[in-house]
């Protein structure tokens, strides 16, 4: 009886602690976001810089690397249920914006578009992600004048 | 002179030039703040750890001074922008007590005009208080360690760009350009008081 509860506890911890082991930093070669508020795992190269912040009920968290890796993560309370109509919400107010000049990719959970600001070619995505009562969304870094393979290189990471 | 008329027009000029009784003076370090663009996108000083400096305007969509202003701020952004200087545009208004700046109005603005610099929202109306910024349009130029270099307005004559005699905020940079303290360092900011419910 003692032994076997011996056991059950053991296993008990094993399972708490791998448990807590996915909140580390590895999962499958994919980094997690967990410690900076966001519950996602995502491939990163190495050697990122993580900067944390939060504009009213947004939390960000800007990804970059010495080269040309430069991606941001937003993550806010949603009004969308579907991911579909929170993708269709994100196109939107891309296609909007004065500069947008075309959608490149289009998939199911985002797409990747073409601006042309002061006759610069420039590439951002969004892709996006419903969790419960949250939205999160992927896109460039506000700084990046990323290129087209610059951008399909980070979505792919975020696909992987 | 007498030194009472001396302490009396020191006082004057001073009381002239004094935007920010509670906000950053020239010579310090601005803290850094996060704010979402009409891109929806977050900005923080942090994000350009190369700029040569930064050039706040705090500016809105309703004050006709600051309208007077958007042109020249587009120009500021494209010039500067390709000299290492960023330009956030921040706007400090509480869409309560003035719905002509809510976000949503912010995104229509910056699309009629082609901003070509990020356009943010001050939610909470958090940053602007640090600043001390008291108008819209009003200017901080900070250098590439967050120093703030130049407080005041953009120019002499916000009613014709034509007209005007003093590139303040044009020639705060070409100070720091040359390495030199601006002058003046401190100019009056003309236009529309800050709209927010504590007022």
């Amino acid at each position: 009886m003692i032994r076997s509860l011996n056991y059950t506890m053991i296993l008990v911890c094993v399972l708490v602690f791998s448990g807590c082991e996915s909140f580390g930093s590895k999962k499958d070669g994919k980094v997690s976001l967990h410690k900076y508020g966001i519950p996602v795992f995502i491939k990163v190269p190495d050697n990122v810089t993580f900067s944390k912040a939060s504009s009213g009920n947004v939390e960000s968290l800007t990804i970059t690397d010495s080269s040309d890796f430069n991606l941001q993560v937003l993550m806010s309370p949603t009004g969308y249920s579907q991911l579909k109509n929170l993708k269709l919400y994100h196109r939107d107010l891309v296609t909007n914006n004065p500069y947008f000049i075309k959608i490149v990719e289009d998939y199911d959970e985002g797409f990747i578009f073409e601006l042309l600001i002061n006759d610069v070619r420039v590439y951002d995505f969004r892709k996006v992600v419903l969790l419960g009562d949250k939205e999160i969304v992927f896109q460039a870094g506000p700084t990046c004048q990323c290129t087209e393979k610059n951008v399909m290189n980070m979505y792919s990471s975020l696909l992987k | 002179m007498t030194l009472f008329s001396l302490i009396l027009s020191v006082l004057v000029t001073v009381t002239n030039v004094q935007n920010s009784p509670n906000g950053y003076g020239i010579g310090d370090v601005a803290t850094d703040f996060s704010l979402k663009g009409v891109d929806g996108k977050i900005y923080s000083l942090s994000n350009y750890p190369n700029a040569k400096g930064f050039i706040i305007v705090f500016t809105c969509n309703h004050c006709p001074y600051a309208v007077m202003y958007e042109d020249r701020i587009n120009d500021l952004a494209k010039k500067y922008s390709t000299q290492g200087y960023i330009l956030l545009a921040i706007n400090p208004n509480d869409p309560e007590v003035q719905p002509k700046d809510s976000y949503e109005l912010m995104i229509e603005r910056a699309k009629e005009k082609l901003f070509v610099f990020p356009y943010l929202i001050d939610e909470g109306q958090k940053v602007y208080p640090v600043f001390g910024a008291t108008k819209t349009p009003h200017v901080y130029v900070l250098d590439h360690n967050r120093v703030v270099r130049y407080i005041g307005a953009i120019d002499d004559n916000a009613q014709d760009a034509s007209s005007v005699t003093e590139k303040y905020l044009e020639k705060a940079i070409s100070s720091l350009d040359m390495g030199v303290k601006p002058n003046p360092e401190i100019t009056k900011a003309i236009g529309c008081s800050i709209k927010t419910k504590n007022k």
